[in-house]
């Protein structure tokens, strides 16, 4: 087994490697120049400008500066932001928790709420329960999120006054969890349903019932273990929705967050800023992927590494 | 019938099937309407959607305009109508983007093998896991705002999960008797793609497209909310939607319709793929 | 399981009631809400007008300058002339410390003007308000006379700005170094910097020590408020209603249609200052066709109720410009207003003369071109399309494209537009050479303001004229006959002056606005709960 992450490990270099390649060249296709950004809206002489343009090392030839920068960046060293002249790290340590926090209230909304109305829909196919939250699921993943931001925060925050509208803490997280795990709530509750309504009519579930176990353990130990393959993929695949989907939240919000620090990094070319994020969210991804699939290894028996 | 392809049902059964579906039906029926609202537009708006004016600004719904009016007088309705011949095509044209290159990519890779497919198969992975807001951030900073490019930039986000869903096909297909047997005859790998894969790869995609169609729409949507699409005066649900946001408290119309209207197309494209999918292969379940 | 089914689906209903609303701010903290991103704090580099919010109230510099334009001794007691009007010496006041101890004299003075000059620091915007700067020298510890290579009329003026010439702690710079200092700036205001969190906050407190306050104030001695927080909030609409639910005492830019609602309401009211420098306006590339025509960029403004259209645009809030500078700064030349009255059919008279005839679509096209005006629009495109519509009535078409800032350089720089969009808040007329004067065209790796490329000695020497009057009667003849010249050539057209509207609950008094009517003063600010 170990031998096993081991491998898997060191298979990400690659895929790091490349991510951050695209990221930086494409970066450099954007028109416009970082110093002339920065200097936004100001007189400055030509002089100031190339001193900045030193000071910054983007006189070097292109392909210097990426090996400078993938040699600091193995070192830890993710460079200085153009803008704030902060380190870099400094810059998404900052931005970094509230995202984190939106991800995971929107994973919890996402999982228990999905988890939850799946379960109960495909316990009982047909039935107006099962029509009611399907039809719930429906409306999560065809609703646009900006749209129940904007909705939620007029009739939560504007007119009934019960969440705050700036600030942090967890009153103010609510909203944007609902937002950000609405598609998710959709997405696994279909999911969730599809597979328990499968597998109740699958051999070893007759067999268990066969055998006189409560219905109840049949449908929790065996039927839902199995459903939850499928649902841990789907969560994997999603964890880049939730922090894609964070973009917008942010910006209905207002609130800090990756989402927003790389737009904004992007519009002004902070090309540090914009190349660590795509590090960061292929890394993310990655070590996501990884604990999916460590995670089937505990679902399903069958499957084992080696 | 020797080929192991899924075929859709005849059509008899399937028309039984939707009858039974209420959710099946009204997505029909409202798709429908969307459709024809969409290709009879310039008959059906009452006013000029970029002229300004035609009423006083921030009208609330009313008679003469009967979803109210934006900051410059213009008249919503209209817009609304008006948005229709470009919100949904954008989503329609992405998944188009986004199937072609997707299904070729994937029937490349799945076909071909060895170092093609090692190095595809990477790159399809790096694309799928990242963001698709972010990812087409990116590519609409690099091409520029504008419809166009926000067709582009919400296509290549789909591509890795069409090309993901084809490669696993032509991987199965390829092991199939007949595909062995015209490779062995010296058949071109063109005509074996053409003739032996894509028919069995076939189910699969449209079964992805109908499931994705949807999220194009939210997501080009989404960057015209952003003000990465259309340019002024040009309508757009998610521009829209974003001029909505600034007059919220004010003017409650000008966020609830757009929306609205987003919400309609895409709750019933979703209605009637679920409906689809049932038709081509009720075992299919798709992620 | 139906007891299940029912929690899931209740659930989320059962958690709503109850959260608290918002809490109480403490009785003597002042919340600002900041509309833009505060990253460096160091008057000496920085250019943001918004980061300049926060420095006004942490640094003082020599004279101060009142929204009526008078000037008043602040850390300088008396100055006076040279002969040759290239030199101003100081008579500095006595008895004033900065933030961390050390004490206020000619060194720190003479300290501050030569670090600004030294590109090491890069600054980007003082070094250029401190003029053709020459040296500063220290002629007892507290006197200095600073000297300019030749007489610099906007001296007194620019001096009077403590977000660009405020004096710093020279030991503070020195133990800390620039960029440790512009995120933890020392001077000798009467607020001190406590800390600074970015994209978040910055949190300033009140210094005991404060005894020097310019007499333009009624209030002397340290501020009545504790702590002043800067809560950066970015979105309008996030910000004015964080003011109406006490999040935020006081907001800056609150939009045009809000500030109708809080006008003469019971817990709110609204300060407008309409800003001064140069109002939101169009720069007609001169350069280019069709705007190379003098006659088609004269029908252009004459095709524009500018009046109107602010009205519509800014809901009454903002008012029409009609010169090249706002009425709020010296020297404004009212002679403007009458030049380019709205006439439609001037403009189309205009347009005919200019060889443009009516064509297809109400476009008018001459040699089978039609007349399409190309805006590549960052700023204000909502003014944009209210013009667009205008403009089309006499057969133009004027192409707004939304772009990115990073396409506007490039487009700027490249000569590819045919209108730029600029506006500039700025307190001395000096400002003027900013748009016109000719070494200020851009080109590829140039990005200067010189939109409308036109380039003229007369120009030129017109602008260093003003430049270098002392005299105020004749320096404002001259600028004048400046905006006379500029307007005459329809290389600017004024739209609207800039307002910045700033929302504030009444138990909030002593609100003041800094000269230029941009930035706000809490120095005299107060809570009364």
């Amino acid at each position: 087994m170990s031998a096993y992450i081991l491998r898997r490990l060191i298979g990400t270099v690659p895929v790091l490697i490349i991510a951050t390649t695209i990221a930086f060249f494409a970066l450099h296709l954007i028109p416009g120049d970082p110093v002339n950004l920065m200097l936004a809206g100001v007189p400055a002489s030509i002089e100031l400008r190339e001193n900045l343009r030193r000071q910054l090392g983007l006189d070097r030839p292109l392909h210097l500066q990426y090996f400078n920068f993938l040699a600091r960046a193995a070192r830890g060293n993710l460079g200085v932001s153009f803008r704030t002249r902060q380190p870099v790290s400094q810059v998404i340590a900052q931005q970094l928790p509230a995202t984190l926090e939106l991800a995971a209230g929107g994973l919890l909304i996402g999982v228990t709420f999905g988890m939850g109305m799946g379960l109960v829909a495909g316990l009982r196919p047909n039935s107006p329960v099962d029509s009611l939250a399907m039809f719930i699921a429906i409306v999560g993943i065809s609703i646009p999120g900006y749209w129940t931001a904007m909705l939620l925060i007029y009739v939560f925050g504007l007119r009934l006054g019960w969440v705050p509208i700036v600030g942090g803490g967890l009153a103010a997280l609510i909203l944007p969890s609902i937002v950000v795990g609405s598609f998710a709530v959709g997405d696994i509750a279909r999911l969730v349903r599809s597979s328990i309504v499968e597998i109740r009519n699958e051999d070893y579930i007759r067999t268990a019932r066969a055998k006189g176990l409560p219905e109840r353990r049949v449908i929790l130990r065996h039927a839902l273990r199995n459903a939850l393959i499928p649902v841990v993929t789907l969560i994997g695949l999603q964890l880049g929705l939730f922090v894609g989907g964070g973009v917008i939240t942010e910006t209905v919000f207002a609130r800090q967050g990756i989402g927003k620090l790389l737009v904004d990094a992007i519009l002004e070319k902070d090309y540090p800023v914009v190349q660590a994020i795509i590090m960061l969210v292929t890394a993310a991804y990655i070590a996501a992927n990884f604990v999916v699939d460590l995670l089937y290894a505990v679902l399903d028996p069958r499957i084992r590494y080696s | 019938m020797d080929r192991p392809t899924t075929r859709p049902h005849s059509i008899r059964p399937a028309w039984r099937k939707l009858r039974r579906n209420p959710g099946a039906m009204a997505g029909a029926v409202i798709l429908l309407l969307l459709l024809l609202v969409s290709m009879l537009a310039p008959l059906l708006v009452p006013y000029d959607p970029t002229q300004v004016s035609v009423g006083p600004p921030l009208a609330p719904p009313g008679h003469r305009h009967v979803m109210g009016t934006d900051r410059f007088g213009r008249d919503v309705f209209s817009r609304i109508v008006a948005g229709s011949r470009l919100s949904l095509p954008m989503g329609l044209l992405a998944v188009s983007f986004a199937l072609i290159a997707g299904t070729l990519l994937g029937l490349v890779t799945g076909y071909f093998g060895g170092r093609i497919d090692s190095w595809g198969s990477k790159g399809i992975d790096i694309l799928l896991g990242f963001p698709p807001i972010m990812l087409a951030l990116l590519i609409i900073a690099v091409l520029g705002i504008g419809i166009f490019n926000v067709i582009v930039a919400v296509g290549i986000g789909g591509i890795p999960r069409f090309a993901r869903i084809v490669r696993g096909a032509t991987l199965a297909a390829r092991e199939n008797v007949y595909v062995e047997a015209a490779r062995a005859v010296g058949m071109s790998p063109l005509r074996v793609l053409l003739k032996h894969i894509l028919p069995n790869v076939s189910a699969p995609i449209i079964v992805l497209a109908t499931l994705y169609v949807g999220r194009a729409i939210l997501e080009s949507s989404a960057l015209g909310f952003l003000g990465l699409g259309v340019q002024p005066p040009t309508p757009e649900w998610g521009t829209l939607l974003s001029e909505g946001r600034e007059f919220m408290r004010h003017a409650w119309w000008l966020m609830v319709f757009p929306g609205l209207a987003l919400f309609l197309s895409v709750v019933s494209i979703n209605l009637l793929g679920d409906y689809l999918r049932e038709v081509l292969d009720p075992r299919l379940k798709g992620t | 399981m139906k007891w299940f089914a029912a929690l899931i689906l209740l659930a989320p209903m059962a958690m709503m009631p109850g959260l608290p609303a918002h809490g109480q701010p403490a009785p003597d903290t002042v919340t600002w809400g900041e509309d833009f991103e505060l990253v460096l704090l160091d008057p000496r580099v920085t250019q943001s007008r918004h980061e300049a919010q926060v420095i006004m109230q942490v640094f003082d510099a020599l004279v101060f300058l009142d929204t009526d334009g008078k000037l008043y001794p602040w850390l300088a007691e008396a100055w006076e002339h040279s002969k040759d009007g290239r030199s101003i010496t100081f008579k500095l006041r006595r008895n004033v410390r900065f933030h961390d101890g050390t004490p206020f004299n000619a060194q720190a003075v003479k300290f501050t003007f030569d670090s600004i000059v030294d590109p090491k620091l890069g600054s980007q915007a003082a070094v250029d308000f401190l003029g053709p700067y020459e040296s500063t020298e220290v002629i007892d510890p507290y006197t200095v006379k600073v000297t300019w290579t030749k007489p610099f009329a906007a001296a007194l003026t620019n001096l009077s700005n403590p977000w660009l010439l405020g004096i710093v702690s020279p030991a503070a710079v020195q133990r800390l170094g620039n960029a440790g200092f512009a995120t933890a700036p020392v001077g000798t205001g009467p607020f001190k910097f406590v800390e600074h969190v970015p994209r978040v906050r910055t949190v300033l407190e009140r210094n005991d020590q404060y005894n020097w306050a310019p007499r333009a104030f009624r209030h002397q001695g340290p501020p009545r408020i504790r702590r002043l927080v800067f809560r950066i909030i970015p979105d309008a609409s996030t910000r004015v209603a964080a003011l109406e639910r006490g999040e935020i005492d006081v907001a800056d830019q609150v939009p045009p249609i809000d500030v109708r609602r809080f006008r003469g309401t019971r817990d709110f009211d609204v300060m407008v200052g309409d800003v001064s420098g140069i109002p939101f306006s169009y720069l007609f590339n001169t350069q280019r066709p069709p705007t190379d025509d003098l006659r088609v960029r004269q029908a252009f403004i004459h095709a524009v109720d500018r009046a109107k259209i602010t009205e519509q645009v800014f809901f009454g809030v903002a008012k029409p410009a009609y010169s090249a500078v706002s009425p709020t700064t010296p020297g404004y030349w009212a002679g403007a207003e009458r030049l380019y009255p709205y006439d439609p059919n001037k403009a189309r008279q205009l347009l005919e003369e200019a060889g443009w005839r009516m064509g297809p679509g109400g476009i008018r096209t001459k040699n089978g071109q039609p007349l399409q005006i190309y805006f590549p629009a960052l700023l204000e495109p909502e003014v944009g399309v209210a013009i667009q519509a205008a403009v089309k009535e006499v057969g133009i078409k004027f192409d707004v494209e939304r772009v990115t800032k990073a396409k506007q350089d490039e487009l700027v720089m490249n000569n590819q537009y045919e209108v730029g969009a600029i506006r500039w808040v700025a307190v001395d007329p000096s400002v003027l050479g900013i748009p016109f004067y000719s070494r200020n065209i851009p080109a590829p790796g140039k990005f200067k303001f010189n939109w409308s490329r036109f380039s003229s000695p007369e120009l030129d020497r017109l602008i260093l004229q003003a430049d270098t009057t002392i005299d105020p009667a004749r320096r404002t003849e001259i600028l004048a006959r400046l905006q006379k010249f500029v307007l005459d050539r329809a290389l600017i057209m004024p739209i609207h002056i800039s307002v910045q509207p700033i929302g504030y609950r009444r138990s909030v008094q002593g609100l003041k606005f800094a000269q230029g009517f941009w930035q706000v003063l809490f120095y005299e600010a107060s809570v009364s709960r």
